[in-house]
Order: C-alpha cells, then sequence, then structure tokens
C-alpha cells in the first residue's frame, strides 16, 4: 500500500468509525440528528474510500480486483454504498448502519491484515468470467450486508414496540415493520439473484482455471449454502407468510453463511488449500490434483 | 384437487430446512477436517503430520464428506423435495379454486352495499374491464370473478426450481463420466492421448472411453514477467482428433486447449535439456531429458548410462540454470527467461565422481575414455492438467436456469384482482380484492388505477381527493 493510498485507507477508516459512533450513540440516546450525521460521515467515507481504490487502480495499471485486499477494498465499498443509496432513499433507514458500519469496518479489517503491494494481473486471473464473478458477489454481499441491518432495525423496532411506554416506545424516525419486511424481501430477492450469476460464472471460471466446475471447496459449498439459506429466506416469505421477527432471524442466519465464505473458511487452521493461495507458485493455479 | 399427504410431507418447508441443516453439518465439518477431495495429493501431509487424528478421521470417514453416501442422501432428497414442491404447485394451480379462496388478499377495498342486480351488472362490467385490460379470468362464480395477471413470474419459479434438479442431475452424470489426469508435454514434443502418455490419472470414467487418441502438440512456450511475476504464460499447441480436426491453440492459464471432448489445462513448467550423449557402446544419441526436481539453485536430474566394461553403474547428474551462476548462488526471480542457459553436469561411476564441469549450448566435452556429452540446448516443459466433464454442459445449463428463472420470478409479480359480492349483515356487500406476489413490481401503479377504475364501475362515480385510493374503506 503506497503512502497515498493508505491516507485514503485511514481517512475513510475514522469517517467509517466516527459514523458507527455516531450511529449507535444516536440509537443509544434517540438522537435522530446523530444518526443522520452518521449518514454524512459514512458518505464522506466513502468518498475517502473511493480515493484509495482510485490509487491503487492506478498504481497495479488494473482495476482492483484481485486478492483478498483489493477484493475487500472494493467489497467494503459496494456495501457502504449501497447502505448509503438505500439510506439517502428512506432517510428512516438511515438505522441500518447498525449492523452495515461494524461488518463494514470489520471487512476492511481484515483486508488491511492482507493487504500486499499493487502489482500486474496474473495468469489466473486474466479471465472474464472472474471478473463477472466477483463483480456480482461485491453487489450480492453488499445486498445481505443491508438486508442483515434491516433485520437488526427490526428487531430493535419490535423490541421498543413490547416495552410501550412513551418515553421508551419506539424512536419516531425507525420505520414501521411491515416497511421492513418489504424491503427486505426485495433486497433478498435482488441479492439471491446476483449469487446465481455469482455461482455460475464462478463454476465456469473455475472450470477454465482447475478444469471441474465444482469440486466442494469450502468456499464454494458455502456459497452454495449461503444462496440456499436466502432460498429459504425467500420461501419463507412468499410461500410459509413469515414476517417480522421470525424473518429477520433467517436474514441474521443467513448472513453467518456470507461471513463464512468470505472470512471463516479462509481461517480455517486445518484447511491446506484455499482460494488465499491462488496465484501462487510458478505459472500459479493452485488447486492440486 | 386433494393432495396426497406423502407428496405435502415430501414438499414440506419443514424438510427442506432439515436439509439445509445437515448440509451445514457436512460444511462445518469438511472446514474444521481435511478433505480429500480438496485437498488432493496434500492430504498426505495432514497424515504425516498428524498421524492419529488423520488415522480416527478417515475411520470415522470424516475425510470424504463430499464424496460418501450421507452428500448423496441429503442432495436426493433435496431433489425429492424441490420435486414434490413444484409438483404441488401445478397441480394446485390446475385445480378449480373457488372464489374468493383464489386470492389471498393483499389488500382488501369494501365498497357499500350493492343490490342484487346491481351486484351482477358490476360484476359483468367488472369482467369487461378486466378483459379489455389483457386481464386472464381464472376463476368465475355467480358471486365473483377473479382475474390474473403476469403469470410469467410463475413460470420464472417453476424455471428456478427445475434448475435445482437438472444440477443435481449433472453433477451425478458429472461423478460418474469425468477424466482427470496429468500430462507432461516438452516443448517440441508430440504425444497421443493414451494411458501411457499421463504421470498419472486419478479419475476414470466408467461410461465411456477415457482415452481418445489425439495427437497432442506443443511448440513452444514463452513465459513473460513484470515486477518479478509471471503475468503471462503461454502454450503454443496444436491438437489432432481421431476425425483428423486440427486445433491450433495460444494455451494459457483460464484458456485450455480442447480437443475430442478433453481440456488440457496448463498448470507449470519446468526445464528439459537437449543433449547428445557419445558412449563407445552405444555412439552418439540425441535426447531430451525432462528435469524433474526443483531446487532453489536450479533444476535437477539423473540419467543412468550403460555399465561400465568393469562392471560399475554409471549416471550423468544435471543441474540446469536459465542463466550462469556460481555454485551455491540461488535461482533468478525470473526463472523461465532462458536468457543464458547453462548446464552443470556430473559423472559418477560406482558412486565416485569423476567429472564435473559446465557447458553452455553447443559445447561438447569428453568426459573420460569414451564418453562425451555435448550440451545442444535448454528449452521448457508444461505439466498440464488433463480433464474431461462431458456431463458439465448439463450443469451449466442448470446454473443459467436458475438465474434466469429467477430474474423472470422477480421481474414479472403475478397480480390478482378477486371482485365478490357478498352478504354482510343481510346486505349485499361487494369487495374487490388484490394481492401481488412476490411484490408491488413496476405494474403497481397500473393497478392501482385499474382499482380506482373498479371502484368507480360500482359507485358510478370517480372517488376524488387525496384519500381517493382508499375510499370506500381499505385494508391491508
Amino acid at each position: 500500500m503506497s503512502s497515498i493510498e493508505a491516507i485514503f485507507f485511514w481517512l475513510s477508516i475514522g469517517f467509517y468509525v466516527a459514523a458507527t459512533v455516531a450511529i449507535f450513540a444516536g440509537t443509544i440516546w434517540r438522537r435522530e440528528q446523530w444518526v443522520r450525521n452518521s449518514l454524512i460521515l459514512s458518505a464522506a467515507g466513502l468518498v475517502a474510500q473511493a480515493g484509495s481504490i482510485a490509487v491503487r487502480w492506478y498504481e497495479a495499471g488494473h482495476f482492483p480486483y484481485i486478492k483478498a485486499y483489493e477484493n475487500v477494498l472494493v467489497g467494503a465499498f459496494v456495501m457502504v454504498a449501497a447502505y448509503v443509496a438505500i439510506a439517502y432513499w428512506r432517510k428512516s433507514l438511515a438505522f441500518i448502519g447498525v449492523l452495515v458500519l461494524p461488518v463494514v469496518l470489520l471487512t476492511l479489517g481484515y483486508g488491511y491484515t492482507q493487504a500486499e503491494a499493487a502489482g500486474p494481473v496474473t495468469p489466473p486471473y486474466q479471465s472474464f468470467w472472474l471478473v463477472v464473478h466477483v463483480t456480482f458477489a461485491w453487489i450480492t454481499y453488499a445486498a445481505y450486508s443491508v438486508v442483515a441491518g434491516l433485520a437488526v432495525a427490526l428487531l430493535m423496532r419490535q423490541r421498543a414496540e413490547r416495552k410501550g411506554t412513551e418515553k421508551t416506545g419506539v424512536p419516531s424516525w425507525v420505520p414501521p415493520s411491515d416497511q421492513i419486511d418489504e424491503l427486505s424481501l426485495k433486497l433478498v430477492a435482488f441479492g439471491f439473484l446476483n449469487n446465481a450469476v455469482m455461482i455460475a460464472s464462478g463454476a465456469i471460471w473455475a472450470y477454465r482455471l482447475w478444469g471441474s466446475y465444482w469440486s466442494w471447496d469450502p468456499v464454494e459449498t458455502w456459497s452454495l449454502l449461503t444462496w440456499l439459506a436466502y432460498g429459504f429466506y425467500l420461501h419463507a416469505r412468499l410461500t410459509l407468510g413469515w414476517k417480522g421477527a421470525r424473518l429477520a432471524w433467517v436474514a441474521l442466519f443467513a448472513l453467518f453463511g456470507v461471513l463464512m465464505t468470505f472470512w471463516g473458511v479462509q481461517l480455517a487452521p486445518t484447511s491446506y488449500h484455499l482460494f488465499r493461495d491462488l496465484g501462487n507458485g510458478m505459472i500459479g493455479a493452485s488447486r492440486p490434483m | 384437487m386433494r393432495d396426497s399427504v406423502w407428496l405435502r410431507r415430501l414438499a414440506s418447508a419443514k424438510l427442506a430446512l432439515w436439509l439445509i441443516g445437515a448440509l451445514i453439518v457436512m460444511n462445518l465439518l469438511s472446514v474444521l477436517v481435511p478433505q480429500r477431495i480438496v485437498l488432493g495429493p496434500n492430504f498426505e501431509s495432514f497424515v504425516s503430520d498428524y498421524p492419529m487424528l488423520a488415522g480416527l478421521t478417515e475411520f470415522v470417514g470424516l475425510s470424504t464428506v463430499f464424496t460418501g453416501w450421507p452428500i448423496v442422501v441429503v442432495a436426493v432428497l433435496l431433489a425429492v423435495n424441490v420435486t414434490a414442491c413444484t409438483l404441488l404447485r401445478i397441480l394446485r394451480r390446475r385445480g378449480v379454486v373457488p372464489v374468493p379462496r383464489a386470492v389471498r388478499a393483499d389488500r382488501v377495498v369494501t365498497l357499500g352495499g350493492v343490490g342484487p342486480k346491481a351486484g351482477a351488472a358490476f360484476l359483468d362490467g367488472a369482467r369487461t374491464l378486466l378483459q379489455s385490460r389483457r386481464w386472464q379470468i381464472v376463476s368465475e362464480a355467480p358471486n365473483g370473478i377473479v382475474a390474473r395477471a403476469g403469470r410469467i413470474g410463475f413460470w420464472g419459479s417453476m424455471l428456478l426450481h427445475a434448475s435445482l434438479l437438472v444440477l443435481i442431475v449433472g453433477g451425478a452424470l458429472t461423478a460418474i463420466t469425468a477424466f482427470k489426469g496429468e500430462m507432461a508435454i516438452t516443448d517440441g514434443e508430440s504425444v497421443v492421448d493414451a494411458r501411457e502418455a499421463y504421470i498419472n490419472v486419478v479419475d476414470m470414467p466408467r461410461i465411456g472411453p477415457a482415452f481418445t487418441g489425439a495427437r497432442i502438440s506443443l511448440d513452444a512456450t514463452e513465459v513473460k514477467y513484470e515486477q518479478e511475476q509471471v503475468v503471462s504464460a503461454v502454450a503454443r499447441m496444436r491438437g489432432v482428433d481421431a476425425t483428423g480436426r486440427i486445433v491450433n491453440k495460444n494455451v494459457r492459464v483460464n484458456h485450455p486447449l480442447d480437443v475430442a471432448g478433453k481440456s488440457y489445462l496448463l498448470l507449470n513448467s519446468g526445464y528439459a535439456i537437449a543433449i547428445t550423449v557419445d558412449t563407445s557402446a552405444t555412439g552418439a544419441a540425441p535426447r531430451v531429458v525432462r528435469l524433474s526436481e526443483e531446487t532453489p539453485y536450479g533444476w535437477r536430474d539423473s540419467f543412468p548410462l550403460p555399465p561400465t566394461t568393469d562392471g560399475r553403474q554409471a549416471e550423468l547428474r544435471f543441474l540446469a540454470t536459465p542463466v550462469a551462476l556460481e555454485e551455491g548462488q540461488p535461482m533468478p526471480v525470473e526463472k523461465f527467461a532462458l536468457t543464458d542457459p547453462h548446464l552443470r553436469a556430473k559423472l559418477v561411476v560406482g558412486g565416485e565422481e569423476v567429472w564435473e564441469g559446465r557447458l553452455k549450448p553447443g559445447e561438447t566435452q569428453q568426459l573420460g575414455p569414451g564418453i562425451a556429452l555435448g550440451f545442444d540446448g535448454m528449452r521448457l516443459w508444461d505439466r498440464f492438467l488433463v480433464r474431461s466433464e462431458p456431463a458439465r454442459w448439463i450443469s451449466y445449463v442448470g446454473f443459467w436456469m436458475a438465474v434466469i428463472g429467477a430474474a423472470v420470478r422477480f421481474a414479472f409479480p403475478e397480480r390478482r384482482f378477486a371482485v365478490v359480492v357478498g352478504v354482510v349483515d343481510g346486505h349485499e356487500v361487494a369487495d374487490v380484492i388484490y394481492r401481488v406476489r412476490p411484490w408491488s413490481g413496476f405494474e403497481a401503479r397500473a393497478d392501482k388505477e385499474l382499482e380506482r377504475s373498479l371502484l368507480q364501475l360500482a359507485t358510478g362515480s370517480a372517488p376524488s381527493g387525496p384519500d381517493a385510493e382508499s375510499s370506500p374503506s381499505e385494508t391491508e
């Protein structure tokens, strides 16, 4: 990471930390303005992060989409962009940053530990299908993390509703449960569709790179499970008619699959082969026979 | 139509939940316990590092989570669950559903009292209005009608569910038709796709021939570097299948050579040396030797020679480097750029080193009485993963069916209007019931307008004012 890139990177982290503090403080002390301010801080962080992506792009000579750090850098950007866009569209939903912002900070923190100097695109990454795969992964996980944020908002709203009194009751800016439910459904459907494209393009890339479209690799199987979990969410909502807290818990549970795909299996101590090794070695197809 | 109890049980969401739960458990196990299918030969490192643990996991079968019977059972049950669910939906759809049960309401607009005569006229008018807007009347009774639009969304859902079955079939066929092996080809060499051309064969198809007889040629391999990293590795290849069809391709990682149903994927490279060994027993014999072992100081291998006249074993030992290096000096990072190749050779007779020297391309050295070594040049050899998964196309179709099905399902929401005349407290009352699934799509505004037209039809006047949309009374 160059010094200019690092300045933008840490600037964005600073804004996101400030936004997280503001949103938690606003939620705890019921100050709507603080929650709105957190949205402004997030937008500022987004601009700074765009700067770090631009610098990285310039230095590497290609759009940053390879290896863990670049993936995380752009992935977190898309996540915050989705959050800011939705919260800007409906101001009352700025509240979902309660989950989205900590997840973004964790993601960027993980990415920082994996940071490498910008370099050329090595042969394993020179694939159209990889670009499709990664792009749709960013969009998918951004949608899913916003859904999880909405689930937290819904659970907090219902908890507040149960308390019931005027003073400790529901903050006026938190949207009604059915609105959150409706938006969550749309985002899950959007994420589910993108997830399908991500898996399909990933399978085609895998065949061109490793000679097998499906190898039961931990990353593959967790991404399939995540897709099935969100498929269950859609069935629970549309076929079984689940709503409210029950569905919110399904969304949070399904996010566990996303986290496992992205981090969990990468950190597993007993896995000898993982995508993190991709590109090492001579010409660099890492999957063993 | 009454659904069979078994069909309902097999189609249940509970079963789906249990199956997804079982998959999660399998996945957790596969992350925690090293898997043979994922690690391949590297699994042996795990066995040697942790022999007791490895033995235990192998004994219990946890090291092959995705190739054992549990995954087959879960996959089959999932296929049955999806099939039953899909069948049930189609069967229910074909059945006659009475009005107004055909519509589970998202929004109910209750009109005021409607007399029997006015009610019948209202239903006639509503039918005409709906049909003029291209709504399909799906259910009709003396007390009401049900109309539907956006039916294509339902078929999107069917396509999405059918895709899972196609994927499972594709996966099963792949398991019995796949071929997997490894092959090494040197620049300038041709091989025929037969068992003896392979270094190893891991998977043999249970159906169909394993070897194609295609001739595969490698003309040259070119590797380029930037910032001490490989940015391009191209193997210029040619394949000729049994019918004589010729395929020329610049093969790269991610861009395999596809000939006779097999894909030749470039994995990595090594050094090969062209030498001429001239002994009194064999005469001058040019040959190409693939050096099999990479070390930090170069690629090395040994080459057996005929025994000496006094019966002692003799061999040549080689260490090749891409540039001139002093002994003990490590290889450059750009190791496949053969800019100034050198060959260090040793003649060992009966375990005793009798000659050592360094050769440049074109040089010949006399190693001893009756033996000479000529170094003709150095080139690369490539290791290829050879795969054949003929059923992958079925799975690809399944993947894109899922994508298209999901897109259609969510792009075309299915909407229903039910117009019902019922009796409440002895008075005839008309309801307009509206439902949209999975959500109010792009047509929501048009549907609202249609709803207002239906209300206008019932009351004989257009609702007015800011609350017009919710008058006379609306529930959701």
